[in-house]
């Protein structure tokens, strides 16, 4: 007499590699007690009823008793957990009774696999595949999207950011006022600062928004980005307290929006409800050293009060909109060009000295705050959560 | 997990234990054993018997093997390991020690 179908109906689906052995056991089991009660004297319809009612009537309870039993946890935690439940003292295990442990656990894993080649195979192949997958996937990110940054000698561009205070965060955003004192200290060819910003352009009468960047003047310099047609901020539209209302376009923009107007330059915009004049157009390709970037404008950091202000109750705090002057207000992300010769690597030892001194001079802002120097392709800021304004 | 089920859990892993010593068996082979071994007073249903079996395997006191005899269905017999004899020792030993430390306070006797 076979239970095997009976045993399988009754069970609630296991959710482990050795239900078929289980359900051949209790049926094997079933059989057993029909054959006893058929050598008692039984008919066979009594003797089938006989061994099913052996059967847990509660089959979700079993399966679940099942299924944890077949997964137990290994024998010296289940003792420490036996012993905490019974409020007896727990003693600590040595070293080496994990060890054991650890090995019993193995162990029982490679000889389960071993005797399920079929389940072995589809495992192994499917982390095979997942494994190669991610590795084409990422080289392809990495390739594209990464090393093809349109971006001059890529390989000496570095990004750089602030820890925070506890050295929790390796890679939190930047103040303008360390951005300046890490620029005049010389270490880098040159330092820039970029941070975006909501700009809503009025095309007649129709309102869009669209992403924007404030960037320091010397931003696509840092990043050797040719601006053409048209030219670079100027250094009187750069400096902090400047009005100049100017802007530069992305090159698809220019393309999507303009219908590449060869005569955009020197165009007055609308944006945030004020005139912009357009000085330039970037390169076709460039976007952002930040991976998932596509800002459409760029306006120089000057322009900070009224394209980046604080919220309310901070300009409330400070008595004006200026962030430029705050050094405790960090909101800026961070490039640099690295010197000839230099690599991240040794350039961080004398970053973190400029860290130093200004941890001495202004405690209340920087204390504990160190700068993280790594490629640009292999920066985290090519995450765009990373972009954040601390405070404001 | 209160300390009566805990006797109780300890008690059904000891009889389990000597079912094996002398031979490898079946899971109905061991409930059958210990059925007439107790004269009918101890019993192992199936929802407490295939689970304690598989606990006691993942804590490598048993290994279970299936088996296969020519005209019948294969079977999984359990065998104890050297694990397992050496708990079967402890276990008996503490349950020795008990039930001399119950019946001199409780005055039960047990038949010769």
């Amino acid at each position: 007499m076979d239970f095997k179908a009976y045993v399988r109906n009754h069970l609630p689906p296991l959710v482990i590699t050795r239900e078929p052995e289980i359900v051949d056991e209790l049926a094997q089991h079933l059989s057993d007690l029909y054959a006893e009660g058929r050598s008692l004297g039984l008919e066979h319809d009594a003797a089938i009823a006989r061994a099913v009612a052996a059967l847990p009537k509660h089959a979700d309870d079993f399966a679940r008793s099942l299924e944890s039993a077949s997964r137990a946890l290994p024998a010296l935690i289940a003792d420490r957990w036996r012993a905490k439940d019974d409020g007896l003292p727990l003693e600590r295990p040595a070293r080496w009774a994990a060890l054991a442990d650890l090995r019993r656990d193995a162990r029982y894993a490679v000889r389960m696999l071993a005797r399920t080649p079929g389940f072995t195979f589809v495992v192994i192949l499917t982390l095979a595949l997942g494994i190669g997958a991610n590795a084409v996937i990422f080289s392809a990110v990495d390739a594209v999207l990464l090393r093809s940054a349109p971006v001059a000698d890529a390989e000496d561009v570095v990004s750089v950011y602030t820890t925070s205070s506890t050295g929790g965060d390796q890679f939190s955003t930047s103040s303008f006022p360390d951005y300046a004192d890490l620029r005049s200290a010389g270490v880098f060819r040159d330092v820039a600062v970029f941070a975006s910003i909501p700009l809503i352009l009025d095309s007649g009468g129709v309102n869009e928004a669209l992403p924007g960047e404030l960037v320091s003047g010397n931003y696509f310099d840092v990043l050797g980005v040719r601006i053409a047609p048209g030219r670079n901020f100027s250094t009187e539209e750069d400096r902090p307290g400047s009005r100049q209302r100017v802007v530069i376009l992305s090159h698809a923009t220019w393309q999507r929006r303009f219908n590449g107007d060869p005569s955009i330059v020197g165009r007055t915009l609308s944006l945030n409800g004020q005139s912009y004049m357009v000085v330039g157009v970037t390169p076709e390709g460039f976007t952002s050293p930040l991976l998932g970037r596509a800002p459409e404008m760029w306006a120089p950091s000057a322009l900070q009060p009224e394209l980046r202000p604080p919220s309310a109750g901070l300009r409330r705090s400070l008595g004006h909109s200026n962030l430029l002057d705050q050094r405790g207000l960090r909101w800026l992300n961070m490039v640099a060009r690295l010197q000839p010769g230099s690599t991240p690597g040794n350039t961080s030892g004398v970053v973190n000295s400029i860290a130093e001194r200004l941890q001495r001079t202004y405690p209340d802002s920087n204390r504990g705050r160190r700068f993280t120097v790594v490629p640009i392709g292999e920066a985290p800021a090519c995450v765009p959560r990373r972009v954040r304004c601390s405070g404001c | 997990m209160a300390p009566q089920n805990e006797l109780k859990r300890g008690s059904a892993e000891l009889m389990i234990l000597a079912a094996l010593e002398a031979r490898s068996r079946h899971g109905y082979e061991i409930a059958k054993l210990i059925d007439d071994r107790s004269g009918g007073v101890l019993r192992f249903h199936v929802a407490s018997l295939y689970p304690m079996l598989y606990r006691m395997e993942r804590r490598e006191w048993i290994e279970g093997k299936w088996v296969e005899k020519a005209g019948q269905r294969r079977r999984r017999y359990y065998t104890l390991t050297r694990e397992g004899r050496k708990v079967l020792g402890e276990q008996r030993a503490s349950w020795q020690e008990l039930l001399v430390a119950l019946q001199r306070v409780t005055g039960i006797s047990t038949p010769e």
